[in-house]
C-alpha cells in the first residue's frame, strides 16, 4: 500500500516557499497516513484507509464526500471520538501535539480549549431539558469566567452571531428555537471556547437553505475574526468551496484529491471529483440527462485494493488495477490517480 | 457490484445465534427443553400411576422404588411431579395464547382507529391494570368455581393490560412510518394494512412479551392452585402439591412440599432467563 | 388544450390542535391554486413551514383539506373511504422522502411489487411476475433484486423500488415528495435520471415537492414558490428561477450554493 505523505510536497497556492510546508510544527492540525478500523460482525473492517491532510493556522478546509468516504470519521479522529474497538494507525497532530498519545485529562484538556465541534443535529448536542443560557453557561464557567461573568459573556456572544430579543432567549428552552436558531447556539457555543480549530460536521444538512446561508455565513465570519481554522465537512461540493479556502474529496476512506477552493471548476482532475460536479443538476441544460457514474458510493471495506475508484471510473485502465496510485502534487493541488500525466506534475 | 451486508448465509444465523449463547442461558436453554419433553411424554414416563394410592407407604422418604418418594397418601412424588408437568405448562401457554390475540387485537384497534376508540381502551386498560393479577383470578373463581380453566381465564384477562400497553406503543411506532403512508396511498383497507403489514412487523415484539409472561403466568397459576382455587383433588398439580405437603412438614417428611416447590422454581426461572435473552437478543425492549 | 391532470383550486387547510386548554389553529395551506397539464411536471418549492408537503398529501389523499377543490383527471374525488382511496390510487401515486422507512422491512421486493399489482389489476400470477420483471427493468434494477429484503438493498436502490411501486398501477401523476433529497449527490443524479426516463416512456405527470431549486430546474417544466401556506410566485421554471420577481424568490434562488455564490448575512438573526 503506499505511503500517502505529503511532507515534503506543496499543497496549496499559499504554501509556496518550501520552508513554510516542511515547518510541520506550525501546522494547526496534521493528519498522517491515519487508518481507522471498525469492529463488525466479521471481525474488523477498514473505515480510513490512509488519509493524510495538513491545516494552516486560520485556514478554512473542506473535507466533501459521499456515504462511506469516511469524513465524519476523520473529524471524530481528530477529537479521538471513535467508537470502542476502533483501531487507529498513523498520527493525528494538532498544533504539534499528538493526539493519540494524550492522557484522558490532556485529552479533555485538548477537547474543551483548543478543539470545537458543532454536530449536524443542533437538538441532538443540546440538552432538552436546560435552557439556553444554562447551555452557554455550562460552557463558560468551565473556561473559568464566573457565573455573573458567564451570563454576560453568552448574551454578548449570542448578540454577535445575530441572535435577537437575547435576554428572552437565553431564558428559552431548545424546543423553544427553530433548527437554524439553535445551530447558531450551537455555533456560538463552539466559539466561546476560543478554538484553534472548529470542525463542523454537515452543520447545514437539516437547515433551510436561506438558513443555511446565514449560519454558513456567520460560522465564516467569525472564525475569520477569531483566526481560528475551520474543518468544514459537507456532502455538498459548492457550499464547502464557498466557505473554505481549499477543497479534499474523500471516496471510500481515502483522500482522492485536494485543491484551492477557487480552483475547482478549473482544475478538477480526478475522474472522482469531476463525476461529483457533473452530478449537480445545475450543470446541464435543463432536460439534458446528467451525466453520472454507475454503481453506488462505496466504504472502504467495499472499495478496491489499489485505487478506490477502479470500480466505477469510466477512464479506468488496466494499471488502476494493479497499483495503487501514489497521492502527488499537480499544479496547485494534489490527486491520487493514475491517469494523470506525468509531464504535468510538478518534479 | 458489491453487497453492502456481510455475505454470511441468512439461514446461517439462527445457528449462529444459538451457538454463542452463554452457559446460564444454555442451561435454562436446556432445562426447557426436558420441561417441554416431560410434559409430551408424561403418561409414558411416569414410573408409576399418579394417582395410585398406598396408605401403608406414606410419607416414606427417598428409595429405590419411590426415587422422590411418596406423598401422604402413599402416591409416587416423582409421577406426580412428571403428571403435573402437564397441566403445569398448559395453563401458562394458554394464558400467553389467549392475552397475547386479545391483547394485540386490542393495540393494533385503538392505535390504527385512534381517537375515541383509543381513549376507550386505554381507560379500560387502566382499569385492569389497577387489580393484580392474583385478586382479579381469585375474584373470577370465586364467582364461577375453581377448576383448571376459571383460573386461565382470570388471568388471561389480567395479563392483556401488560401485553396491550406494550404492543399499543409498538402499533403507534408503526403506524407512524411512511410505509404504511404508501400503503394507505395506494388505497388499501385498513384491515389489510393491519393483517397483512402492521401484525408481522410486530410479531418478533408479541413473541418476546409471551415469552416473559409465561414465566409470571406459571408462578401465578401457581400460587392460585396453593391457593386451592385451581384444580382440585386428586389432581397433580404442583401448587396443590405444595399446599398439601404442608401438615407432612411438620411431621418430619417435607419431601411433596420441597419437590413441588423446586419444580416450580426451577422451570419459571429457567423459562424467564430464556425470555429474558430472547428479549436481548430480538431488541424485545423497543 | 388537453385537460389538466391535476387541477388545484383554493386549497385551504387548518390544523386543530385537539388541546382543551388552549385550542390552536395552525393554517398550513391558505389558498393555493395550481394545475398540472396531462404529462407535465410542475414543482412545488419551498422552506420548512411552507405547506408543500400538506398540499402534496392533500393530493395524494392521505389528508382532507379543509377547504378548496382538487380535480384529478377531471374528477373530484372525495373521501377518504376505503373505495375512494382505491379509486383515487389508480390516477395517483406517491414516492416518499425516506428510502429507508417506505418499504415494509418485511416484503421482498418481489412480494412488494406483486401485492400492489394483485389489489390494481386483475392479471394473474404469470402475469404479475412478468410486470413485475418490467417494472424492474424501467426503473434500472437487476432481476435478481426481486428476492431482497429492503435491508439488503441501499438507498438509492429502495427509492428505485419505491418508484417502481408507484408506477406499478400505472398512475397518471406522481407526486414525488422530497424523493431525491436523502440520496447522495450522485445517486440523486441516476434517480433524476430515471425520473426523466420514466416519464418519457409512460407519459405520467410529476408533482415535485421540494426545497432544492437545483433539482427544479432539471426535472420540472413550471414551478410554484411557496412560503407559509400561500403561493409567492409561479410560471416555468426558467422564467422564476432566471429573473425571480417576489424577494422571497429572490432570496431562495440566491441562497443556492453555486460558482462565486458568497454567503451573505442579511442583517440581524429572524425572530422565530
Amino acid at each position: 500500500m503506499s505511503a500517502r505523505r505529503v511532507d515534503a510536497q506543496p499543497m496549496d497556492g499559499a504554501a509556496v516557499d518550501g520552508a513554510a510546508v516542511d515547518a510541520a510544527d506550525g501546522d494547526l492540525l496534521r493528519i498522517d497516513d491515519l487508518r481507522v478500523e471498525l469492529p463488525g460482525p466479521d471481525g474488523h473492517r477498514p473505515v480510513l484507509r490512509g488519509v493524510s491532510l495538513r491545516m494552516a493556522p486560520g485556514e478554512a478546509l473542506g473535507l466533501v464526500g459521499e456515504s462511506g468516504s469516511g469524513k465524519s470519521m476523520t473529524a471524530r479522529s481528530v477529537l479521538r471520538l471513535l467508537p470502542r474497538g476502533a483501531r487507529t494507525t498513523g498520527t493525528v497532530h494538532v498544533r504539534g501535539t499528538d493526539v493519540g498519545r494524550l492522557d484522558a485529562a490532556a485529552l479533555r484538556r485538548l477537547r474543551s480549549r483548543d478543539l470545537a465541534m458543532v454536530f449536524q443535529d443542533p437538538r441532538a448536542t443540546v440538552n432538552p431539558v436546560r435552557t439556553v443560557g444554562d447551555f452557554l453557561g455550562e460552557v463558560l464557567r468551565e473556561q473559568g469566567h464566573s457565573r455573573t461573568a458567564a451570563e454576560a459573556e453568552a448574551g454578548r456572544l449570542l448578540a454577535e452571531i445575530g441572535v435577537d430579543r437575547v435576554e428572552r432567549r437565553l431564558r428559552q428552552h431548545p424546543h423553544e428555537l427553530s433548527g437554524g436558531l439553535l445551530q447558531r447556539v450551537v455555533i456560538a457555543a463552539a466559539l466561546a471556547t476560543e478554538p484553534a480549530l472548529i470542525l463542523a460536521d454537515e452543520p447545514t444538512t437539516a437547515l433551510d437553505v436561506t438558513t443555511q446561508e446565514e449560519v454558513v455565513a456567520i460560522l465564516d465570519e467569525q472564525r475569520r475574526q477569531r483566526h481560528a481554522g475551520l474543518l468544514f465537512i459537507s456532502h455538498d461540493l459548492e457550499l464547502a468551496a464557498a466557505v473554505c479556502d481549499r477543497i479534499a474529496v474523500m471516496y471510500a476512506g481515502t483522500v482522492v484529491e485536494v485543491l484551492p477552493a477557487d480552483r475547482l471548476h478549473a482544475e478538477a482532475r480526478h475522474p472522482y471529483t469531476r463525476a461529483l460536479l457533473r452530478a449537480r443538476p445545475g450543470t446541464v441544460p435543463p432536460g439534458a440527462r446528467l451525466e453520472t457514474v454507475p454503481g453506488r458510493p462505496q466504504s472502504a471495506f467495499d472499495a478496491p485494493a489499489t485505487c478506490v475508484f477502479a470500480d466505477r471510473c469510466p477512464a479506468v485502465r488496466d494499471v488502476c488495477r494493479t497499483t495503487p496510485p501514489e497521492f502527488r502534487a499537480v499544479g496547485t493541488g494534489a490527486v491520487a490517480c493514475h491517469l494523470v500525466p506525468a509531464e504535468v506534475l510538478r518534479g | 457490484m458489491t453487497t453492502l451486508t456481510p455475505t454470511r448465509r441468512a439461514w446461517l444465523d439462527p445457528v449462529h445465534r444459538v451457538a454463542t449463547v452463554g452457559w446460564a442461558s444454555a442451561s435454562a436453554g436446556a432445562v426447557c427443553c426436558v420441561v417441554v419433553l416431560v410434559a409430551v411424554f408424561a403418561p409414558w414416563l411416569a414410573p408409576h400411576d399418579p394417582n395410585a394410592v398406598d396408605p401403608l407407604n406414606a410419607l416414606a422418604p427417598f428409595s429405590a422404588e419411590h426415587p422422590l418418594g411418596t406423598d401422604d397418601l402413599g402416591r409416587d412424588l416423582l409421577s406426580r411431579l412428571i403428571a403435573g408437568t402437564r397441566a403445569g405448562l398448559a395453563g401458562p401457554l394458554l394464558v400467553v395464547l389467549a392475552s397475547g390475540v386479545a391483547g394485540t387485537a386490542l393495540a393494533v384497534s385503538a392505535a390504527w382507529f385512534g381517537g375515541w376508540l383509543d381513549a376507550v381502551v386505554s381507560r379500560v386498560l387502566d382499569i385492569l391494570f389497577a387489580f393484580p393479577g392474583l385478586v382479579l383470578a381469585i375474584t373470577v373463581v370465586a364467582v364461577f368455581g375453581t377448576g383448571f380453566l376459571a383460573p386461565v381465564v382470570a388471568l388471561s384477562i389480567a395479563f392483556v393490560p401488560l401485553v396491550a400497553r406494550v404492543m399499543r406503543a409498538a402499533a403507534l411506532r408503526e403506524r407512524s412510518l411512511p410505509y404504511v403512508e404508501a400503503l394507505r396511498v395506494q388505497g388499501f383497507s385498513g384491515r389489510h394494512i393491519c393483517l397483512r403489514h402492521l401484525v408481522p412487523n410486530l410479531a418478533p415484539l408479541l413473541f418476546v412479551q409471551a415469552a416473559i409472561g409465561f414465566g409470571y403466568a406459571m408462578l401465578d397459576l401457581a400460587s392460585i392452585s396453593f391457593l386451592g382455587l385451581g384444580l382440585q383433588p386428586p389432581a397433580a398439580d404442583w401448587g396443590l402439591m405444595i399446599a398439601n405437603g404442608q401438615p407432612s412438614i411438620l411431621a418430619g417428611a417435607p419431601q411433596q412440599s420441597i419437590c413441588a416447590a423446586v419444580a416450580v422454581v426451577v422451570t419459571v426461572v429457567s423459562f424467564t432467563v430464556v425470555a429474558e435473552r430472547l428479549a436481548t437478543r430480538f431488541g424485545g425492549g423497543r | 388544450m388537453a385537460e389538466p391532470i391535476l387541477d388545484v383550486r383554493d386549497l385551504r387547510k387548518v390544523f386543530r390542535s385537539r388541546s382543551a386548554l388552549r385550542p390552536e389553529e395552525f393554517v398550513a395551506v391558505d389558498g393555493v391554486t395550481f394545475t398540472v397539464p396531462a404529462g407535465g411536471s410542475l414543482a412545488i418549492v419551498g422552506e420548512s413551514g411552507s405547506g408543500k408537503t400538506t398540499c402534496a398529501r392533500i393530493v395524494a389523499g392521505l389528508v382532507t383539506a379543509s377547504a378548496g377543490t382538487v380535480v384529478l383527471d377531471g374528477q373530484q374525488v372525495v373521501g377518504t373511504s376505503v373505495r375512494a382511496r382505491r379509486q383515487r390510487a389508480r390516477c395517483v401515486q406517491m414516492v416518499f422522502q425516506d428510502p429507508y422507512q417506505s418499504l415494509d422491512r418485511r416484503q421482498t421486493v418481489a412480494q412488494c411489487l406483486a401485492e400492489v399489482l394483485a389489489h390494481h389489476t386483475t392479471l394473474d400470477r404469470a402475469g404479475r411476475n412478468a410486470r413485475t420483471d418490467e417494472l424492474l427493468d424501467l426503473v434500472g434494477l437487476d432481476r435478481s433484486h426481486g428476492g431482497e429484503l429492503p435491508r439488503a438493498l441501499s438507498g438509492g436502490q429502495r427509492q428505485r423500488v419505491a418508484i417502481a411501486r408507484a408506477l406499478a398501477a400505472d398512475p397518471r401523476l406522481l407526486v414525488l415528495d422530497e424523493a431525491v433529497a436523502a440520496l447522495d449527490v450522485s445517486i440523486q443524479a441516476q434517480v433524476l435520471n430515471l425520473l426523466a426516463d420514466a416519464r418519457a416512456a409512460t407519459g405520467v405527470a410529476y408533482l415535485f415537492i421540494t426545497h432544492d431549486l437545483s433539482v427544479v430546474r432539471h426535472v420540472c417544466d413550471d414551478v410554484v414558490v411557496m412560503a407559509r401556506g400561500r403561493v409567492v410566485e409561479s410560471g416555468p421554471v426558467e422564467r422564476v428561477l432566471d429573473a425571480p420577481q417576489e424577494p422571497y424568490t429572490q432570496r431562495l434562488v440566491g441562497s443556492i450554493p453555486r460558482p462565486g455564490w458568497v454567503p451573505t448575512r442579511r442583517g440581524a438573526g429572524r425572530a422565530r
